[in-house]
């Protein structure tokens, strides 16, 4: 009975780290490869740590399992949220599909941050800066 | 049969390796690369746990520990030095 479960678990997570690893290949802008990573990726590999917490049985190697789980649970969401912020800032946009831009909207002529750069604008100040 | 299982995962899992190096080499701007060197050591992590499965090896699993935090230490500095300038 363990071992079942402990198989199910292992082919569940193996398909919630594939679809992530696939959606990270495929999917068309940094925000979006970021979305599949984070909740695909974080729910597959505390699937895993499951399945090995249920198949050695012991509660030793369990606690353990379960600090890997809660790491993952606690990391995941900050390191996502801080690595989209920054992406943002630095200057990357949204992919052309998208349909709502949030953080845009708030960050916008406020805080001192300048608006969304155009492709034009930002040529004509990469062109302006030997000059000042 | 739960080795057999745990190999063939084993092979799942270095497939998603591989198309998450493949983003990690390919990635247009350099978020891209931080957030697939995250990825990767969040699967490295579940490798490792299921390797302690096929294996019976329990020795291992600290090591899955320590790499989870030392994974997210990692992206919060690129991304810290990602927000206050340079070229992205």
């Amino acid at each position: 009975m363990g071992e079942l479960i402990t198989c199910g678990l292992l082919l569940f997570g193996a398909l919630f780290v594939v679809t992530a690893a696939v959606g990270m290949a495929r999917f068309p802008d940094l925000f979006t490869r970021m979305h599949a990573a984070s909740k695909s990726g974080t729910l597959g590999v505390i699937s895993l740590a499951a399945a090995l917490g249920i198949h050695f049985g012991s509660a030793d190697i369990a606690i353990q399992a379960l600090l890997i789980s809660l790491f993952l649970l606690l990391t995941a969401p900050i390191g996502s949220h801080i690595a989209a912020r920054a992406a943002y800032l630095s200057g990357i946009r949204p992919w052309e599909g998208s349909v709502i831009d949030a953080l845009g909207c708030r960050l916008d002529g406020r805080n001192g941050h300048a608006p969304a750069p155009d492709q034009e604008t930002a040529a004509e100040s990469a062109e302006q800066e030997p000059e000042t | 049969m739960t080795t057999a299982v745990a190999n063939l995962v084993m092979i799942l899992l270095g497939g998603a390796m591989l198309l998450t190096a493949f983003r990690l080499f390919r990635g247009p701007t350099f978020m891209d690369r931080v957030v697939a060197l995250d990825l990767l050591g969040t699967i490295v992590a579940g490798f490792i746990a299921v390797y302690a499965i096929a294996t019976n090896q329990p020795v291992f699993i600290r090591d899955a520990i320590v790499l989870a935090v030392v994974s997210f230490l990692g992206t919060v500095a690129f991304s810290y030095y990602a927000e206050k300038g340079g070229k992205p």
